[in-house]
Formats: structure tokens, sequence, C-alpha cells
């Protein structure tokens, strides 16, 4: 990294202007690996959180197509799994039940942990943040690109995980005692290891985004005058800070059961193969279900925030007019925050609790769903007497809506602990939260690929493609999630290799595990549309004819394009609020925040 | 700041320390003393250790005199962490009968399966 | 152009940045810790069975606390000396500060070393030993220590049945030895609970004495450049030195005397 004179001359009077075009040249490893700028770190995040989104993608797909065919070996990838990981794992190409676990579990983790969280809040949260609040960074730079980086070793933990005897974790997402401490392989201490990494990494950039949100907001920034994608970044992150550290807890407390041989998750005369375990005893597995579902039910709510938080501003800037009740929507999305902290246990109506308990957190849990419900009304009633642009993010956006609320409605009867008991555990449960998080988050995630693309590449994405890309995704999601609520209510059993045959009360159900599959492979090629779309357009789309091709009134658009160190050309300083959008009397149908007002 | 304000917040900081120091030995002692009941012991010791914990954060920490924003977080994490604790213990000790206390101690090939 | 109030507070929250992290930061720790007392307090109440207690030294527990509660002073004393501009004083109370905390670590690894050599010995007759380890070859095991065929009297190291026991020298034949483990994590679940504790206690102690001998040495080099900015550094450090005293105000008597 060669220095020029004047560089060194310049860093002597530091301080106050800017002095960027003065830097140092710095060479590759500043500028792309270890950079402490809050959009490569942005983007950093969002194309290692894609990759491993189409990675838990794959996964899903080889075991629907074994679900569907059970017992034939997996076309082209069996020979190639058997090659890679053994016969014990995948003998003769079939992906044997072990696998299967494994694959179910890391599919869970990937998709949650590596994927769709840090795409939301590390990708979309970083980028943005900042700029949507006029600050020039974040407030802690250095600390931005530590996170990345444990998340980036996190995964690259996860990933090897595969590859070592025994192959990786394949006790569910969930990881419970005493199954993860009973299987005798190494790929658990993996996932536990991997897990502190990333929670880490997760606690570093939850500090990170609330620091910047309350401190580095612009003049005439009030709280009141923040998008309401600041907010939902806001509330998620609080969610990341105050619920995973338990989960860290417990996760070295089973790290120690793995590797030390303690007995924090087993119980005494615990018995493993018919021998009794050689363990202290008296440890609890319910401590690790408390613990690990006190984050993992916030973390449904870091799923869904910074979803609805784009899904807004989408909506507000192609309807061309404010959002409905912005003042409901923020105190709504701090409520949910809030009682978010206090729902868990409805993951643990099986375990054995009295009515007591099962009626406090049914209680909770029903007025949970009351901020959420609000929300989705106030985004609803926003497109009404709307310009609507049905663009491609506009698309995914609206269909966000009722696809959203199917997964929130069949939320119901899983809260209510009664009903619970039949459908716990069942492909109920999964036809639920895919409901909420794929045609749910990831169609928010689309869509703020799609809207902000152009920011961030000064190209757009090409709009037929993308709705290829939206028509397939939404048809393929709903072939593949909608029969699961069948299957479930007929007794289906999640996690289980043969398909859950063995549970399943009414066999005739067992068809529609060809039907998703033919989704599944839908909605692979639906994606394929999607990909290519997305790195050609970075040096061969349309390119953008302003800085402000949607014709947005946030802040994030009033930067160069794309924005460069610093992120603006001018100090900003805000006069209102974020959705001034068709205000009578205005030359244009939209007035940005930054807009001086007219004397 | 000036230097006596400085001045006598050390003068106190050392005061304070030396209270908690002063408390810690207190703790000591309390697990020393017989009440017939132990639970009585510690009970006794973490009223001390409370008074210990805000004297740390509020004077050490200086909480006491910090901004309000400071103390909403706090007051959020306070009220998580209790209900954290609260509800895993009234979990764990609300169920439908005794059953928690009942352990097998005969390996499970030894007992009839129904398959 | 400059990230904004990293050395002046921000006029409507009162605060600079890294008072903001770092409070953020210290409350996740809450919920960590938290989350590892809900546990202790969990596993306790619901153990079936004679609880450990006075297993481990009060005096040295004592001595340590001691420690980190000085180190608390002299860290607080430190940014003082900043905030008087007077940096060899800074310089002094905050390598006092590191040598404490370095002494308070190299206590811990006398009390961890001294966990690894303790044995608990069950025989085949019946009889339970438990002492420290003086030899050990193929045929015997010698320790310091107590034997009894009563194994509850071990538990309550308070009580008057186990004050009765004499401390000898005890040989073990190795063919009669039924279990041998040394007071290791596994060895029951209040070892565990205390290597844990301790243990991410004592990870914190030494984060906190990597940044401490950054700020002693390398860093010390911003008191010229951005002296504000600087003593906000200590500020913030020294925080982070509270709770990590904080927590061992609980984890002190918890472990050492409930």
């Amino acid at each position: 990294m060669a220095s020029s004179n004047a560089a060194t001359h310049s860093h002597a009077h530091d301080h106050a202007h800017a002095h960027d075009d003065h830097h140092a040249p710095t060479g590759f490893w500043t500028n792309y690996i270890f950079s402490t700028d809050h959009k490569v770190v942005g983007i950093q995040y969002g194309v290692t959180a894609l990759f491993f989104m189409l990675f838990g993608f794959g996964l899903m797909m080889m075991m629907r197509w074994q679900i569907a065919h059970p017992g034939e070996a997996l076309p082209v990838l069996g020979p190639l799994l058997e090659k890679l990981l053994g016969s014990n794992m995948a003998g003769k190409g079939i992906i044997s039940p072990d696998l299967y676990n494994s694959f179910g579990a890391m599919h869970g983790t990937i998709m949650v942990f590596l994927a769709i969280v840090p795409l939301a809040t590390g990708a979309f949260g970083n980028y943005l943040v900042p700029i949507q609040i006029g600050a020039i960074d974040m407030a802690f730079p250095k600390l931005n690109m530590a996170s990345f980086q444990l998340y980036f070793w996190g995964g690259v933990v996860m990933f090897t995980s595969f590859f070592v005897p025994g192959g990786a974790a394949q006790a569910g997402w969930t990881s419970y005692p005493p199954l993860a401490n009973a299987i005798p392989t190494d790929g658990q201490t993996y996932w536990l290891i991997g897990m502190v990494f990333l929670i880490s990494s997760s606690l570093l950039g939850s500090a990170n985004i609330i620091a910047t949100i309350i401190q580095l907001r612009a003049p005439g920034m009030t709280w009141m005058r923040m998008p309401f994608f600041v907010w939902s970044q806001f509330v998620a992150a609080f969610l990341l800070l105050l619920a995973f550290p338990p989960l860290e807890a417990a996760g070295v407390m089973q790290l120690m059961d793995k590797v030390f041989g303690t007995s924090f998750f087993l119980p005494t005369g615990l018995a493993v193969g018919g021998d009794l375990a050689n363990i202290s005893g008296g440890g609890s597995p319910l401590l690790w279900q408390h613990l690990f579902w006190f984050l993992a039910h916030p973390e449904v709510y870091v799923l869904i925030l910074p979803a609805l938080g784009i899904i807004s501003e989408i909506i507000a800037c192609n309807t061309r007019k404010p959002l409905w009740g912005y003042k409901t929507l923020v105190y709504s999305a701090l409520m949910l925050g809030f009682i978010s902290f206090i729902v868990w246990a409805h993951h643990m109506y099986m375990t054995g609790m009295s009515t007591k308990i099962a009626t406090f957190f049914q209680t909770t849990t029903m007025i949970i769903s009351i901020p959420s419900v609000i929300i989705l009304t106030c985004l609803l009633l926003s497109l009404w007497g709307g310009s609507i642009r049905f663009n491609t993010p506009m698309l995914f956006a609206t269909a966000f809506l009722p696809m959203f609320a199917i997964g929130g409605l069949t939320g119901l009867p899983l809260g209510f602990n009664y009903s619970d008991i039949h459908l716990h555990d069942t492909y109920y449960v999964i036809g639920h939260f895919h409901y909420v998080v794929a045609p749910g988050t990831i169609f928010a995630l689309f869509a703020g690929i799609y809207f902000w693309f152009p920011k961030v590449t000064g190209r757009h994405m090409n709009e037929f493609w993308g709705k290829v890309h939206f028509w397939g995704s939404l048809v393929f999601m709903n072939v593949i999630f909608m029969p699961m609520f069948s299957q479930g209510m007929g007794g289906m059993l999640r996690r289980m290799s043969d398909g859950g045959i063995n549970y399943l009360l009414r066999p005739e159900l067992l068809y529609m595990n060809k039907v998703i599959l033919y989704g599944a492979i839908g909605l692979a090629l639906a994606q394929i549309p999607f990909i290519i779309n997305f790195f050609q357009s970075i040096s061969g789309g349309k390119k953008v004819t302003s800085d402000n091709p949607w014709e947005a009134t946030t802040l994030d658009w009033q930067t160069p394009t794309p924005p460069g160190h610093g992120n603006f050309d001018r100090p900003m300083e805000v006069f209102r609020g974020p959705y001034e959008y068709s205000v009578p009397g205005h030359q244009t149908d939209f007035t940005p925040q930054n807009e001086k007002p007219k004397a | 700041m000036s230097d006596s304000t400085v001045d006598l917040n050390v003068r106190r900081y050392v005061m304070v320390s030396v209270t908690i120091a002063v408390a810690a030995l207190l703790v000591v002692g309390i697990s020393l003393m017989d009440f017939g009941n132990h639970r009585i012991n510690i009970g006794l010791s973490l009223v001390v250790i409370a008074v210990q914990a805000a004297l740390v954060l509020g004077f050490m920490m200086h909480l006491f005199s910090e901004k309000k924003l400071i103390y909403s977080v706090l007051g959020f994490t306070g009220f998580f962490l209790v209900f954290l604790m609260f509800l895993i213990l009234w979990a764990y000790g609300e169920v439908p009968d005794r059953a928690r206390t009942q352990h097998v101690t005969k390996p499970v090939a030894e007992q009839s399966t129904p398959h | 152009m400059q990230i904004p109030y990293t050395s002046k507070p921000r006029p409507d929250t009162g605060l600079y940045n890294a008072k903001v992290g770092l409070w953020l930061f210290l409350a996740s720790e809450v919920m960590l810790f938290g989350g590892l007392f809900s546990a202790y307090i969990l596993l306790r109440t619901g153990h079936e069975g004679p609880w450990p207690r006075g297993w481990l030294s009060v005096p040295i527990g004592t001595f340590n606390t001691m420690v980190l509660i000085s180190s608390s002073i002299s860290a607080t004393m430190a940014w003082a000396a900043c905030k008087m501009g007077q940096f060899n004083r800074f310089k002094m109370f905050h390598g006092i500060t590191l040598l404490l905390a370095i002494l308070f670590l190299g206590v811990k690894s006398f009390e961890y070393r001294d966990k690894l050599t303790h044995y608990w010995v069950e025989t085949k007759s019946g009889v339970v030993a438990d002492g420290h380890l003086v030899k050990k070859t193929d045929t015997e095991v010698v320790l310091h220590g107590v034997r009894t065929s009563d194994a509850a009297v071990l538990y309550d190291r308070t009580s008057a049945d186990y004050k009765k026991l004499h401390h000898e020298e005890i040989t073990i034949p190795t063919a009669d030895i039924k279990k041998i483990s040394n007071y290791q994590p596994k060895l029951n679940i209040y070892l565990s609970l205390y290597w844990c504790i301790t243990g991410l206690h004592a990870l914190h102690l030494i984060g906190g004495i990597l940044v401490f001998g950054y700020l002693w040495g390398p860093g010390s080099s911003m008191w010229n450049r951005d002296r504000e900015r600087f003593t906000n550094r200590i500020e913030i450090a020294g925080l982070y030195w509270h709770f990590v005293d904080l927590v061992w105000v609980f984890v002190f008597p918890v472990l050492y005397l409930f």
C-alpha cells in the first residue's frame, strides 16, 4: 500500500473538513476485505448472505426430493454426495436418515442465522440506516468491520461442519439436548462454535445500529421524522441485543456438555442407546429450551421487522402517498418488540407445563398478534387511493401483504395451547412459519434488492425478468407451502426422513409430497432469472437517469449514485417527515426530506 | 470539569469503594452465622449484595447521574431479565404433578417396550 | 468528514457515541450473566440430593474480591487524572489497574490448578475419599484429605459432621477404585457451574486486560492528538471494568458462600 507525500501531509491537520480525496490510496484488502465503510460492509453482508441462502435452498431441494422418493438415489447429486460425505451418509446416493437430519438442521440454521437475518439487518440495515438518517457512516465503523468478519468466519465454521466425520449438526436448528449431546460426532460442536461467532457478530452489529440511530441523526431528523424502515431496524436491533445473550450462555453450556462432559442439560439417569450415560447428571433439558426460545422468539420478529420496514418504504414511494398511520406503525413496532420477550414458551406447550403457565403464554401470544395486525392493516390502508406503480419491487411488496397475513393467521391455532397439542411438530408448523418467512420476509428482501439496486450500482435491474421472477416465486411458493397445512392437520410430523409416514393419520395426503417437490423445482427455476438479472445488471443494466429514479422522499435517494465516502455531497438537514408525497400545491408529487422549505 | 469537583468526586469514589469492600466482608460474615435455616443466610446476603450492586452501578458507574436514555435501556434490560428468571423458575416449578422428581435408573432396554 | 460526537456529547441525548455503545453492550452482558444465573438458580432449586457448599476457599475469594475492588478505585483514579490533564498520574493508576487485574487472574489460575489437583475417589468397598493428590502410580493413588463411608457428609463442608473428619494421608489401591476424578467441570453440576461462570468472568477480565493494555501502551498516543476523546475512552474502559467487578459481586457469594 503505497502512500504519497501529499497524503502524509494532509494527515497532519486531521479534524473537520472533507479530506476524502487526500486519503492515501488504499489497497484491495482495506477497500474490499477489511473496509470500515458501512456501504461496503453492507454489500459484503449482502453477497455472503445471498450465497448462504442459495446453499440453504439447495439443502431443502435435496430434502424434498428424498421425501418424495423415499429409498431412491438422488439423481446427479447422489453420487457426488457419496463421494464427498462417505457411504455412511449417502451410500448408493441415497440420503441416509442421519444426513437428512443434518440437512434439516443446517437448512434451518443457515436460512435463519446465515441468510435472512444478515441480509435483513447486516446488509439492508448497515447500508441504509446511516444514509436514511443523514449520517456519514455508522457510529463505530471498525466494529462494523469486525462484526462482518465474525459473521463470515462463523459461516465458514458452519459450512465446514458438513465435512467433519459424522457430518454436520443433526438435532434441528433448535439443538435440543439430550439428543444434541447424545449424537457422538463433532458436527454439533462445530455448530455451537459457529453460533458463538454469529451471536457475537450480531451483538456488535446491533449495538452499532442502535448507537448510530440515537446519536448520528442529521439536524432536523427527529425520531418521528425517521423513515419507518429505520424504526424497524432500531427495534430489531434491540431484540438482537437483549435476547441473544441467554442463548450465548446456553450455547457455552452446551459446548461444555459436549467438550468437557458436563451435564448442564442432561438429567440424572439419562440412558443413551440402552446404557446409563456416564455423566454426573443433575441437569435440565428444559433449561436449554427456555434459554433457546427466549432468543428464538424475538428472533422471528427480527426476521419480520426489517421486512415490514422495507415494504413500508416501497409502498409509500410507489403509491405516491404517505403511509397510513405512521405513529401507529411506530408504536405498534415498539409494542411488538417489547411483548416478543414474554411469549417464548408457546414453543414449549408440549413439555408438560401446567395450565397456569400455558395460559400465561397463550395470553401474551394472543396480545402480540394485535400489533402485527395493526401494522398489516396500516400498510393495507396505505394502498387505498394511491396512484400505484406496479414495478417489480411493488409487486413483491403488495404480494407480501396477503402472504404475511396467511402466515400470521395460521399462527393462531399454534398459539392456543389446546389446538397446539394436535399441531405441534407437524407440517402445519412448517407451513405457518415458511409463509411468514418465504413469501413474507424473503419477498420483502427481494423487493428491497430490486428497489435499492439502482442506488447501489447506478443501474436498474431488468423489469421483465423481475416480473418473471416474481410470478414464478409467488405461484410456486404457494404450491409448496399451502399443502403443508393439510399434511400437518393430517398428522404428518416434521423432521422425519421418511416424510412422516409413520405418524400420518391420513395416508392419502402423502401424494402431496410429490406436488411440493414439483413446486420446489418450479421455485428453483424461478430464481434463475433473478440470479442472472442480478449479476448481469451490475454492468449491463439500464443506467439510471437521475440520482432519484423512483422519485422518493427519503434521504437515501438524495445522495450521489453510488454514494461515496461520507455518503452525501453536502451536510444534510431535515425539514419534514419521510413521506411527503402528493402534497397539495407542491410542484412535484414528492418533497425530499432535506428540501429547504420555501420561506 | 474543574479540578476541585473532580477531586471531590475522587474522594467520593474511594469512600464508596471502601463501603463496597466492607459490604463484601459483611456478606462473608453473614455466611458464617447460623440462623437455623440456610435460606435466611442467603436472603440476608442477597440484600447486602443488592446494596453493593446499587453502589457499583450508581456511583462507580455513575448511573445515578447518568442521562435518561441510559436509564431506559437498562430499565428494559432489567425487566426482561426478571421475566427470564421468573418465568423459567415458575414454569419449572409449576407442573401438573410431582413427576419431575422421579427418574429412571434402570436402562431402557430392560424395561418392556411397545415395539 | 469526521463522525460527530466522539468527544463532545450530542446536545439532545447528552452523551457521546462510545458511552451509548458501551451501555448497550453492558445491557447485553447483563442478559448474558443473567441467563447464567437463571440457569444456576434453576439447577440448584431442582437439584436432588445435597448441594456442594464450602468447597471453595473463602479467604482466597475474599482476597480476590478486594483486589478487584481496589482495581476499580485505581481505574477511576486513572480517569480522574485524565480529566485533570495529568498524563503521568493517569499512566500510574492505569498501570496499577492492569497489575491488579493480572493479580486477580493469577490467583484465579492458582485456584483452578488447585481444583485440578484435588481428587474425588469412590472405592468399590463403599468408601469415598476426597483430597489433594500426593502421588499416583499404576498400583495406588495417594491423597491428602478425608475419607468417609457416608458420601453425603462431603457435600456441605461447613457442617459440623464434615469438620469432624481427620485430614490424613490416604492410600487407595488402584484395583479398589470405582470412580476417580479431579474437580473438573464434569464431576458434578455445581463444579460445572463454577467453571462455566468463573471461566466466562475470567474471559471478560482477559478482554479487559487487553483493552487496558492497549490504552496504556500504543493507544495512549491519542492523548496528544485528541485529549478529550482519549479521556472518554478511559472512562468507557473504566465503566466496563466496574461491570466486571459488578459481576464478581454476585459470583463470589453465589459460588463461594451460598
